[in-house]
């Protein structure tokens, strides 16, 4: 690691700074959605307050704008740090927004926001120590695909939310195949299709093991371990480019042939091992 | 005297045998259950262990859902012998390929691998498996005989003493570990805070949930150990294509000659004193351990510029010490209910899942589960000597099994052990989630294990911390005047200033890396 990134932070001198021209812009624009939501989905208020809900909810995003503000200006020293800092930071500030309506103190005694809240704070307080650091001692910059990893697994994952907020109106599509299985199927669908779209911007690692679990998950109940598994497995090999075919197959059944007895007979645990038919 | 009758009442519940029904042939006969998960559990520890880039912390998480099925008392056992078995293939590992599978074996593979390429693998493992056997029958002990009077000291403890001493144990866990103190205690304040998810204590009032109902009985503990370390590993190991360097050398006469036994006899010794007293420390365990026991035996040695270069001392220190601190690091578990490092943290989440408080209620209220888990201790490290003696070829040869065929192994085990625990397919998906974010922890250079243990200890604290208020009639200065808990603020005081001040931070750098010379 220490070797590497010395040889690395010379070669990307030119490229890092674009990298912090565009992290500069997407705090500024995570900045804005607080105010924008709070705009958007914000009750009005009658009495005329001039603290409206896109003010309280731009209180707890607008202070990323400084992140964005700082990436776009200065030159940032030490990038690992400074962004590890700033997501921190914003995921402290995601915090104290979602336990706005806890209620806290009651008296001496705690209320359930409380807690939360103090490690939110205590969170961003270092969160933003960390990104101070950064901006201060030279270091290494992010690792590779520090960013577009966990982005492109993310979306694989944000892409099943619809699918299963209607998967009522999903499983009626095609009638005849059980509404759970077109559900299911479309998922995996859905998740490969991303993931071959997205393995141009992201590394393979997280994406097809990522994908592999999500298909896994969905397909499980309704078409049973076995079946699940082995797809799942046929999924996984495409997390590294030295896969090969044959190969890849023999041990994918191995390995579902395997656990599928481990699992419901070695342990003893109730699997529905294929589909209900 | 109660020593010893404790002790005997802990091998009475390992021996014990329970009437085995053998379905088809209709006849009952007694089997000595423990035993037997004691040995299946250091086996597939040290199986799993073995794999190169896999630590013990991801072996333990990705075992975890198979001993949920059994009685607590025969799971916890085989835990343990999952733990020390992982501790010892990762040392395996480290002498025959140069990839360390876990930072505690890092400094065994300095001189380990460089025995093993002078033709003395067998040695080097003979010395690591006697040297970790020697160390954990002493720690064995140790921790027996420590346990009750600890115990007798816990009972005391109010909330607000308890509070203390588990913020000793964050920051004595922040200033042991490698790497930025800032960015270990920001881990720590992210478990605290996700440890909040779900619905309060108190109240029943769900916090941070969103109202999605798989987050309202908060984030389960196995969902984000498996993602955080063995799917983020898989992930971060796919991207490095480290060329392996086997021994190819065949391991021939695998006992030590009398020389190498003269010699490595006081290291053992050394490594073992060291060892047990680093790892009952909170946050010592077993890394600091091994890199503390090296740094110390290459300082005593008559020709320390050997060290690097494939000396015995250089294996057995380390060995002893990172088994002896391996087990005295179940000593504040045990007796506080205060998980050390991260791998207790996981003993801790199994632990509750089996509906047992770890603390000192447990000695007093389940003295068999207490004394046996105790005598597993050294029986788990019988049987590592009798495992991996015989079985060095075996594990030689796992070590040829290329990754692209190991992760996928890897990966549905994990997907259906999680999925299996509550047959809930979002568990799956959480523990995807939580591998991106482990992902990104390591890329931005952020220790994962600081925040195990804030996760694990944040429901315990925020409780305390209440109750300790509430007492005080809020008053905070509380923690301050009761002289137990004002000492114990004080000392996780001092330690963060010292690990602060730039001459310790240096020296602190230099433990951690200790490259051949």
């Amino acid at each position: 690691m220490s070797q590497g990134s010395g040889a690395a932070h010379a070669s990307h001198s030119v490229t890092r700074h674009q990298s912090d021209v565009i992290f500069g812009v997407v705090f500024i624009v995570l900045a804005l959605i607080g105010p924008v939501l709070g705009l958007i989905f914000g009750k009005s208020t009658p009495n005329g307050s001039l603290i409206t809900d896109a003010v309280r909810a731009g209180w707890y995003s607008l202070p990323l704008a400084i992140f964005g503000v700082i990436a776009l200006s200065v030159r940032i020293r030490s990038p690992q740090d400074y962004y590890g800092g700033a997501i921190l930071s914003a995921m402290a500030l995601f915090a104290l927004w979602a336990c706005s309506d806890l209620p806290g103190m009651r008296g001496f005694a705690f209320g359930p926001g409380t807690a939360p809240r103090l490690f939110a704070y205590m969170l961003l307080g270092f969160g933003v120590a960390v990104a101070l650091v950064g901006l201060l001692t030279d270091g290494p910059p992010s690792g590779d695909y520090s960013f577009s990893g966990p982005l492109g697994g993310a979306v694989l994952i944000v892409a099943l939310i619809p699918i299963t907020y209607y998967s009522n109106k999903i499983g009626r599509w095609i009638p005849g195949v059980p509404p759970d299985v077109m559900v299911a199927a479309l998922g995996a669908a859905v998740v490969l299709a991303l993931a071959f779209l997205l393995v141009r911007f992201a590394p393979r690692g997280p994406l097809f093991i990522t994908s592999a679990t999500l298909i896994f998950a969905i397909t499980v109940r309704p078409i049973g371990l076995v079946l699940a598994s082995f797809v799942s497995l046929m999924v996984s090999a495409y997390a590294t480019d030295e896969h090969r075919w044959v190969e890849t197959i023999i041990w994918a059944a191995v390995l579902t042939l395997f656990c599928s007895l481990l699992f419901p007979w070695g342990l003893n645990l109730p699997l529905q091992l294929w589909p209900r038919l | 005297m109660d020593l010893i009758s404790n002790l005997a009442q802990g091998f009475g519940v390992v021996f014990q045998f329970v009437d085995l029904k053998i379905a088809f042939l209709n006849i009952t006969i007694p089997f000595p259950m423990n035993i037997f998960l004691c040995f299946v559990g250091a086996m597939v520890g040290t199986l799993i262990g073995v794999l190169p880039g896999i630590g013990p912390l991801a072996t333990i998480a990705m075992l975890l859902p198979i001993t949920f099925g059994l009685p607590p008392v025969g799971a916890l056992i085989m835990l343990a012998g999952i733990y020390y078995g992982a501790q010892y293939g990762g040392s395996t590992t480290s002498i025959l390929i140069n990839i360390p599978g876990e930072s505690s074996s890092v400094v065994t593979a300095l001189d380990g691998h460089q025995m093993a390429k002078q033709g003395r693998a067998g040695p080097a493992l003979a010395i690591a498996a006697i040297g970790s056997f020697i160390a954990g029958s002493f720690a064995t002990v140790l921790v027996a005989a420590l346990g009750v009077p600890l115990t007798a000291v816990a009972l005391k403890f109010g909330p607000a003493e308890y509070f203390s001493l588990m913020v000793l144990g964050l920051v004595f866990a922040v200033v042991l570990a490698r790497g930025s103190v800032l960015k270990a205690l920001a881990m720590i304040m992210m478990g605290l805070l996700m440890s909040t998810v779900g619905s309060d204590i108190e109240t029943g009032q769900s916090r941070l949930s969103f109202d999605i109902p798989e987050l309202a009985d908060g984030i389960g503990f196995v969902v984000v150990a498996m993602g955080v370390f063995g799917y983020a590993e898989i992930m971060r190991n796919l991207e490095t294509t480290a060329s392996r360097e086997i021994v190819q050398t065949k391991i021939t006469g695998l006992m030590p000659t009398m020389k190498d036994f003269k010699v490595a006899a006081p290291a053992i010794g050394r490594g073992t004193i060291l060892g047990s007293t680093l790892g009952i420390l909170p946050g010592g365990g077993a890394v600091i351990a091994a890199f503390a026991a090296y740094t110390f035996e290459k300082k005593m040695s008559k020709y320390p510029e050997r060290f690097g270069h494939g000396v015995i001392e250089g294996v057995a220190a380390p060995e002893s010490a990172n088994n002896a601190a391996a087990q005295t690091s179940f000593i504040p578990l045990l007796t506080l209910g205060i998980p050390p490092n991260a791998v207790m943290a996981l003993m801790v989440g199994a632990m509750t899942i089996h509906g047992i408080v770890p603390g000192p209620q447990v000695m007093t209220k389940q003295p068999e589960l207490f004394w046996g888990l105790i005598a597993s201790m050294w029986v788990g490290n019988l049987m590592l000597v009798v495992i991996n003696l015989p079985l060095v070829g075996l594990w030689v040869r796992l070590l040829r099994v290329p990754y692209r065929m190991l992760f996928p192994a890897i990966l549905i085990f994990c997907a259906i052990g999680v999925y299996s625990i509550n047959n809930a397919p979002a568990d799956a998906i959480m523990v995807a989630a939580f591998g991106l974010v482990g992902y990104w922890l390591v890329k931005h250079d952020f220790e994962p294990a600081p925040m195990l243990l804030g996760f694990v200890l944040g429901p315990l604290m925020e409780e305390n911390l209440r109750r300790a208020m509430l007492i005080a009639r809020g008053d905070p200065s509380t923690f301050l005047t009761r002289p137990i808990s004002g000492v114990l603020l004080a000392l996780a005081m001092l330690l963060l200033v010292l690990a602060f001040l730039p001459m310790i931070r240096k020296k602190r750098d230099e433990v951690f890396v200790e490259e051949p010379t």
